[in-house]
């Protein structure tokens, strides 16, 4: 699934443009992320927006294939970090949902290195937290 | 040749009884709400704001920490009018909602 996004994040951002993708677990498990959305959005070098219609399909999809949505994944043309427009606009605003920020446009190797890691809180603040203490990369990506 | 029969209209439970005005204007119904996956059902009236309906919407799935990020959305994708009742917004009874961000965006 990592290297599934670092392929999307490549071939859609074509090193000039933000990229977008969810990950997505079974309500039955939610813990094992299993399923990745690319979503249909416009984006320039500084930013992203997911278009309405789309989320509206999605949204119908997750509900008939009982999948919740756990991490929205997006790149930033250098240093990843949590924007104001990343805190304030994210998929979700459910405690626990974590976003990562990949940077250079994922040109890096596929990985964690040099991303960052937020998660919303009980008050609704996001906080930075180490990705290897939320997600584990099994043998399978 | 076609046989046209003027049948009688049916009624129903709710044309029994009290007044004809308030007869299923304000009687209950059940809608289901989803949210990032998972389905609610919340009891909603005609006459109830949609802005009720949003709140009821929202605290069928917890502690939310944003809920004002959030909007309810029709099976068409309109996303309904706070200020608009039950009625203005054309919900129907067992229509299936959206509660989800009216905008998504990174930046």
């Amino acid at each position: 699934m990592l290297e599934q996004s670092f392929s999307i994040f490549r071939a859609c951002g074509a090193n000039r443009r933000e990229c977008q993708v969810y990950w997505a677990s079974s309500w039955t498990d939610p813990n094992c992320l299993t399923h990745l959305f690319h979503p249909r959005h416009s984006a320039g070098a500084y930013g992203l927006a997911i278009n309405d219609q789309w989320l509206g399909e999605f949204w119908s999809e997750l509900a008939s294939r009982n999948l919740g949505v756990r991490v929205q994944v997006h790149t930033h043309p250098y240093e990843a970090f949590h924007s104001e427009t990343d805190d304030a606009f994210p998929l979700l605003f459910d405690v626990g949902f974590l976003s990562l920020v990949i940077p250079n446009f994922a040109k890096g190797p596929v990985g964690f290195k040099d991303a960052y890691l937020a998660e919303i809180q009980a008050d609704g603040s996001w906080a930075e937290v180490p990705a290897a203490s939320r997600i584990v990369v099994d043998d399978q990506g | 040749m076609t046989e046209h029969i003027e049948k009688e209209p049916v009624r129903s439970d709710e044309d029994h009884g009290g007044k004809p005005d308030d007869v299923g204007q304000n009687k209950p119904f059940e809608n289901e709400v989803i949210y990032n996956g998972v389905a609610k059902e919340i009891t909603v009236s005609k006459a109830e704001l949609i802005s009720s309906v949003l709140q009821k919407a929202i605290a069928a799935f917890g502690n939310l920490p944003a809920p004002h990020t959030l909007a309810l959305y029709d099976a068409e994708g309109r996303e309904l009018p706070d200020g608009e009742t039950v009625h203005d917004a054309k919900l129907k009874k067992g229509e299936r909602l959206q509660l989800r961000p009216s905008t998504v965006k990174a930046g």
